[in-house]
């Protein structure tokens, strides 16, 4: 831009517009002043200031200097060919002798014009610069995530220079990956020497440089507190390759907010994952605590009735008490294994990934199953099975679907203070199946209706042990199928649980 | 039965349950013999050629498939594959791979006694090549390829029977999807999708059972399979 004001402005065409419209002032002021004081001695200020006026603007001295000549020149001829009448004859050497004080005049003129010009278009391409600077960091700051960012700085090399961008990450190994281009799949031609030569000196490579300067990629470190982070490239065109030295600063500022900005990024992921990892570690401290306090009760049962078996003090056992005895540490040790069991199938679907041997089953066998198992474990109870006509297969881990339905009916036998009519159905909602189970009983407490799926060291205080820990298991092996649970109270009494597991193979939905 | 005892191989690394198992096994009124390795219970089967194999298929030394796959090159000895939670992946390879039955840690003693009693007999009475099998008011007649329960003769369709029939042919088995897809629709049929198998199920128990809920004819064994009640 800066280049093309000039090239217009030092035109040939324009400087002899100058030349004419300077000879035209003097005809001018020499027919004015003719007329109005019979005097041409008078045209030659207005001459000289409407000349340097005009020169002011010729592209160097030298046109300048010829522009005020001509003007002068002119008035000579001027004063020779018309002065016919008797007013007083300006002797041509005072006329010379103005003309060269205008010519200096002009020159130094000219050449100030210049001088303060050249400034303001510097001061103004600097603003321009830091305008706009300002406005890709202003973008870089607010970049969210590595990718955005990494999008951001590679976007942003490209509306500084036009060129295609591409960024390199250094990952924590010291190897340099590839991690954003612009425009996106950008092909490159090898330069994995000149990035790693950028990597090694910390110093721009590539493209006019003395590492590998035939590549035509320009690399420029992107570093943060000494550190180099990442290695941003700059493919030059082939038909303009020549780029601005502007355009290489302004990228490289550019560079050093993306490094800042990713540096602060990459310390943000990290901070937030010393705190995910605090939270799972309370989490798990809670966890332990609970099923420590959960497995002490039946524990000290089996101890207890142990130690009376064994017969070591004076108590007298009779057949019965001592059936009682054995029926109770079968029913503890069975309900810890049950618990055992669960535990499993969560460190199955745990932090891990899930591991979920998922396969397609029909909504009839899951429910026939689970209603095989309820009546073996809970004779005396009553159930209600509903289930929809349309014969409906859904994605799921049979064994832990089953098992989180057997937990809601464990629940329902348990604590709802009344085990018949219990109901367990299924229903079709477009994209999902809802299991649910309903009892009839006294319902659940409002206050532990927010906290029900949390694994609460508190609340298996009371007789309800092992309740929350089921539900917090049945809550992780729903969330694995990429489904939901919940549960309340029905309006009608009792509570109601409800799964839903979407139909489609989708962890992603909920 | 004969008078002679029969002898059951106890495969089981865990000391505390081998001495369970023994107990168990000996009130039943078996001879046991124990192996606490792969490579024990191989030299223990060719040396003592017991009537039955309890295996555990976490072993320390090598897989329990591996041994089963191994056995049934020579041998149709029965083979009742015992799995703990984590191998159930296992469980459903141990049963292609020919295992008669499989019972899944922790299990109670009267059950263990139950399905040995169950794979036991189904050898003595050769029930495979018989003409008609009954169980409850279930029957069916091979010969005659009848279903009748409760004295009514069920229709059903020529891939139901089917169904039913290799069910039937195998009592108290549990055959998996696997295995019932390529008896049914040969050997390329793609058995990852066995949808269509489970319609046809839901289809036969509507037909055979009074309350498809509660199937007493033909069991579901969840992620598994089917079995045929005996």
């Amino acid at each position: 831009m800066k280049s093309g004001l000039y090239k217009t402005s030092s035109g040939i065409y324009k400087n002899l517009q100058r030349i004419l419209l300077c000879i035209v002032f003097s005809v001018l002021s020499f027919i004015f002043s003719r007329l109005t004081f019979q005097n041409t001695f008078y045209a030659l200020p207005l001459c000289t200031l409407a000349a340097l006026s005009i020169s002011i603007f010729a592209p160097n001295a030298a046109w300048g200097a010829v522009t005020v000549s001509a003007a002068v020149i002119t008035l000579i001829l001027l004063e020779q060919t018309f002065n016919t009448d008797n007013s007083p004859v300006q002797p041509i050497a005072f006329i010379i002798y103005t003309g060269a004080v205008s010519i200096a005049a002009a020159l130094i003129t000219n050449r100030w014009y210049w001088h303060i010009r050249k400034q303001r278009d510097s001061y103004q391409e600097q603003s321009t610069r830091e305008r706009s600077l300002s406005q890709l960091s202003t973008a870089l700051l607010t970049a969210a995530s590595e990718e955005e960012l990494h999008e951001l700085t590679v976007r942003s090399i490209f509306s500084i220079t036009g060129c295609s961008a591409v960024l390199f990450i250094r990952d924590k190994k010291g190897a340099t990956n590839r991690a954003a281009s612009y425009p996106k799949g950008l092909l490159l031609y090898p330069c994995d020497d000149a990035v790693n030569a950028c990597v090694k000196n910390n110093c721009r490579t590539g493209f006019g440089t003395v590492y590998f300067g035939e590549n035509p990629l320009v690399c420029f470190p992107v570093s943060a507190n000494g550190k180099l982070l990442a290695v941003a490239g700059m493919l030059l065109n082939s038909d303009e390759p020549i780029t601005t030295e502007y355009q290489m600063q302004t990228t490289e500022l550019l560079l050093v907010c993306a490094g800042i900005v990713l540096d602060k990024i990459t310390m943000l992921k990290r901070e937030q994952q010393i705190l995910m990892e605090k939270e799972l570690e309370h989490m798990r401290s809670d966890f332990l605590r609970s099923i420590s306090h959960d497995f002490r009760t039946p524990l000290t049962g089996i101890i207890g009735a142990c130690s009376m078996l064994n017969g070591s003090n004076d108590i007298v056992l009779d057949i019965r008490s001592r059936q009682e005895l054995v029926e109770s540490i079968n029913g503890e040790a069975e309900w810890l294994m049950r618990t055992v069991e669960n535990l499993l199938s969560v460190t199955r679907v745990g932090s891990n990934g899930p591991k979920l041997n998922k396969s397609p089953e029909p909504i009839e066998e899951i429910l026939s199953t689970v209603l095989d198992k309820a009546a073996s474990r809970f004779p005396q109870a009553e159930f209600i099975v509903k289930q929809p006509d349309d014969f409906i297969m859904i994605p799921v881990d049979p064994v832990l679907i089953v098992q989180v339905l057997m937990n809601l009916i464990e629940n329902a036998v348990k604590y709802s203070g009344n085990s018949s009519g219990i109901e367990l159905s299924a229903a079709d909602n477009d994209k999902y199946v809802i299991f649910s189970v309903r009892d009839h009983g006294h319902g659940m407490k409002q206050e532990t209706l927010s906290t029900l799926f949390e694994p609460s060291a508190c609340r298996s205080g009371d007789s309800t042990h092992g309740m929350g820990l089921g539900l917090s298991i049945c809550k992780s092996i729903v969330a694995a199928h990429g489904g939901m649970i919940e549960g309340h109270n029905a309006e009608s009494g009792g509570a109601v649980f409800m799964i839903h597991l979407p139909k489609e193979n989708n962890n992603e939905q909920y | 039965m004969s008078n002679i005892k029969s002898s059951i191989l106890i495969v089981e690394d865990e000391s505390y349950i081998m001495k369970v198992l023994e107990t168990a096994l000996a009130a039943g009124g078996y001879r046991t013999i124990s192996a606490v390795t792969g490579a024990q219970a191989r030299s223990a089967i060719s040396s003592y050629m017991p009537d039955m194999v309890l295996l555990d298929l976490g072993l320390p030394d090598m897989d329990g498939v591996k041994l089963l796959k191994e056995l049934r090159q020579w041998s149709a000895m029965h083979v009742i594959v015992v799995s703990a939670r984590s191998t159930e992946r296992d469980k459903i390879l141990a049963l292609d791979n020919g295992a008669d039955d499989y019972i899944t840690k922790p299990f109670s003693a009267p059950e263990l006694l139950a399905r040995i009693r169950a794979v036991l007999r189904r050898n003595s009475s050769g029930s495979a090549n018989d003409d008609t099998y009954c169980v409850g008011d279930f029957n069916i007649d091979f010969n005659k390829r009848i279903v009748n329960v409760n004295n009514e003769t069920i229709r059903l369709t020529q891939v139901e029977y089917r169904i039913v029939e290799l069910l039937a042919r195998n009592p108290g088995k549990v055959l998996t999807y696997d295995y019932i897809m390529s008896n049914i629709w040969g050997p390329y049929a793609d058995s990852e999708n066995n949808r269509i198998l489970r319609v046809n199920m839901s289809h036969i128990r509507k037909k055979l059972e009074p309350d498809s809920m509660k199937p007493r004819y033909i069991l579901t064994e969840i992620g598994v399979g089917y079995r045929m009640a005996e």
